[in-house]
């Protein structure tokens, strides 16, 4: 039944709509299948019906010349005159070719025949057997013929004046029924000619409505194998699609649009790395070429290999700092996870800042405590980094708030405010891509590689929580790491 | 001190090797594994350096064969997605690793540390020039004066003194005063060398306290 698809067809092929697999065709051999079915079953009813209607018309045409028959039965004083009158008996409406007509005695010997009858002796007798008993209709074949045929009692004589006694005998009306089967053959054959042709028109009309149905799916496939890195735009047109299909397409179309996002984000990453590792590339290059173009003093020398160092230094930190962040998308990544006091991490990270602080004239105020099951190492790192950020950008006198909220379910969320020029609404939910600086000119590039957000966020992705980024109009900002609460342990 | 190199890739060799002999070493460089092996198992060194990607037969398999006969400290040289939790563990026999790249004051440090290890008792009180610290008392004492350092400060020149003439990186400073586990951007070290440096270098004419730009610090009477 249909083709299997080997397993080196590709996983991306296009539809098999002949397949056994594909939709249309098992939509189509339903159709067909339940049409074929019902026109049967339909047509079984039919024969059926008109069988009996036939048989029962049969049975009430007998019935009714045996009556007639019988009445005329009492015209014959005798059975030589019945045979003298055959033709008058038999009357005007005997049709020959068709009917029947015999009349027997009392022991079943037959008197008169109309034609030559072969009523089964064993019916004749055992009717004949049992007088005064009601007309039985019987049904016997006799040389390829059906005939169907009413026995009753009559009696001769019965009307005649001056006559002592009637003579009861057996009539037998026989109808051979043989044309009327042969009528049904060739109906049946007809219906049977028609049903299947029936039953091929429908399953074509099944196939085409599937196949028709389904020209959205189909639209869909198309669209999805024209869609290539540089074609993320493309969305299908679900104007006309039906509501089955309105729903995988908007999912389609949504995914279409994540991809895309992601794409223009790691695209402009790619780009922002570039840029990043030029400049110092470029300072690395020129200072050497122009130290090695001509002979000089070793202070020179000195000069520009510490220089060298420094620019060095630099790239060395953001390739570490890239490489953090492709291990932490690896979600094989696993983490050094135990139970550690944050507040002690954060006292740590708070003394590192503290001398920094304190030539600015920041404060910093830690509020809180909570013990928090994580990577210790990467939870100091993030720390750090937001305590960074803050400090840096704390105007002088201005306190740096930490908190440190444990919520009742046991999760855990820290805070880091601080006053300043705050962020603008349309950078917020980008200042932890990476390499993303609110501005542009990235006076600050040679603290901070523009890498430190996002390798906060990559931490708390890590440990399934979420970094967030909020400031308020009065210029307060605020970052808070919010991280899950603990899986209850069973 | 001898020293084994085991590196396939030439520059690395050639720079670690002439770094380490400029620092009083007696170097020697393998280029696969099986030379490393070899070597390490024919004479005894007092440390190996070993690159974790060698050709023939990798890092791993060389420490297993040289565990199985010896104990030559061993300091693992590993790119960071190599690292995994054996080498963090160190329970292959390894005493210490560095990942790359790597600033090569760092690489003095360890290499130093791992040559001390368990040979060399602290000492009663430190000192270098006029300067003098008592770890015990925690006094420091710079020709004649006492000085009134704040705890980290104290800390930050303690270290120094012990690793007299050790260029130190910012990043060895932070791990080894703040317990900062990993590469700081910030200028919090240079914040806290300059503080350290106004109470302890500049009220006199001897400087103790020296940068190297493009590396760290270091501390000697020069």
């Amino acid at each position: 039944m249909g083709a299997p698809s080997g397993p080196s067809a590709p996983a991306g092929a296009r539809f098999g709509w002949w397949s056994w697999n594909s939709l249309t065709t098992r939509l189509g051999a339903l159709f067909a299948l339940l049409s074929a079915a019902l026109l049967a079953v339909v047509g079984v009813m039919l024969c059926h019906t008109l069988e009996a209607e036939l048989l029962t018309r049969d049975v009430a045409e007998l019935t009714a010349k045996t009556t007639q028959l019988r009445e005329a039965l009492g015209d014959f004083e005798s059975v030589p005159a019945l045979r003298a009158r055959r033709a008058d008996f038999f009357g005007a409406v005997y049709d020959s070719q068709r009917q029947a007509i015999v009349v027997a005695d009392r022991d079943g010997h037959i008197l008169l025949a109309s034609r030559e009858l072969m009523v089964p002796p064993a019916l004749l007798t055992g009717f004949a057997g049992q007088p005064g008993r009601a007309p039985q209709t019987v049904g016997w074949n006799q040389h390829g013929d059906d005939w169907c045929a009413v026995l009753a009692w009559g009696a001769l004589g019965q009307r005649s004046i001056g006559t002592s006694a009637a003579t009861p005998v057996v009539l037998v009306v026989a109808l051979n029924r043989s044309s009327t089967n042969l009528m049904l053959d060739q109906f049946y054959r007809q219906l049977i000619l028609m049903l299947v042709a029936g039953g091929l028109v429908t399953s074509a009309i099944g196939f085409a409505v599937a196949y028709h149905g389904l020209r959205p799916l189909r639209q869909i496939d198309a669209t999805a194998s024209a869609i290539t890195a540089d074609r993320l735009t493309e969305r299908l047109d679900l104007s006309r699609a039906p509501d089955e299909v309105l729903r995988l397409g908007a999912s389609f179309n949504a995914m279409l649009a994540r991809l895309h996002e992601s794409f223009r984000r790691l695209s402009e990453f790619s780009s922002d790395l570039a840029h990043e590792l030029r400049t110092p590339l470029n300072n690395l290059l020129g200072q050497t070429h122009v130290a090695l173009a001509r002979t000089r003093p070793p202070r020179e020398y000195q000069d520009v290999l510490e220089s060298n160092a420094e620019e060095l230094e630099r790239l060395r930190k953001m390739t570490e700092d890239m490489l953090f962040l492709a291990k932490a998308d690896d979600p094989q990544t696993r983490l050094d996870r135990q139970t550690f006091e944050v507040r002690e991490e954060l006292d740590k990270v708070a003394d590192y800042f503290a001398v920094v602080a304190e030539d600015r004239a920041v404060r910093v105020e830690v509020a809180g405590a909570a013990p928090l099951f994580a990577d210790r190492r990467l939870v100091q790192r993030a720390l750090h980094n937001l305590f960074a950020n803050a400090v840096r950008h704390a105007p002088s006198g201005t306190p740096v708030r930490v908190r440190i909220d444990t919520a009742t379910d046991g999760a855990v969320r820290l805070s880091i405010a601080n006053a300043g020029p705050g962020i603008d609404p349309l950078h917020l939910p980008r200042v932890f891509d990476r390499f993303y600086r609110t501005d542009p000119s990235r006076p600050d590039s040679a603290e901070s590689n523009g890498l430190g957000l996002a390798i906060v966020q990559s931490i708390m992705r890590m440990h399934g929580g979420l970094a967030s980024a909020e400031s308020d109009a009065g210029g307060l900002t605020t970052f808070a790491l919010q991280f899950p609460a603990p899986a209850p342990r069973g | 001190m001898r020293l084994l190199i085991v590196e396939d890739e030439p520059k690395t060799g050639d720079y670690l090797k002439k770094g380490l002999a400029e620092h009083g070493y007696a170097v020697e460089v393998a280029r696969t594994g099986t030379d490393g092996l070899h070597l390490a198992l024919e004479s005894d060194f007092d440390l190996i350096l070993l690159d974790v990607m060698l050709p023939g037969m990798n890092g791993w398999q060389v420490l297993a064969k040289l565990r199985e006969k010896k104990e030559t400290p061993v300091l693992f040289l590993t790119a960071r997605d190599q690292v995994d939790d054996r080498v963090k563990g160190l329970d292959l026999g390894a005493d210490d690793y560095l990942i790359k790249p790597f600033a090569f004051s760092e690489l003095l440090a360890r290499v130093r540390a791992l040559l001390k290890r368990g040979k060399q008792a602290p000492a009663d009180t430190l000192s270098l020039a006029d300067l003098e610290i008592d770890p015990i008392r925690r006094r420091v004492i710079r020709a004649g004066q006492r000085m009134d350092l704040t705890a980290k400060e104290y800390a930050l020149l303690l270290l120094f003194l012990r690793r007299q003439t050790e260029v130190l990186s910012r990043t060895f400073i932070a791990e080894q005063v703040w317990d900062m586990n990993f590469d700081s951007d910030t200028n919090v070290v240079d914040v806290a060398v300059r503080r350290l440096r106004a109470k302890v270098d500049d009220p006199f004419q001897q400087k103790l306290i020296h940068a190297v730009r493009g590396v760290g610090y270091v501390c000697e009477a020069r």
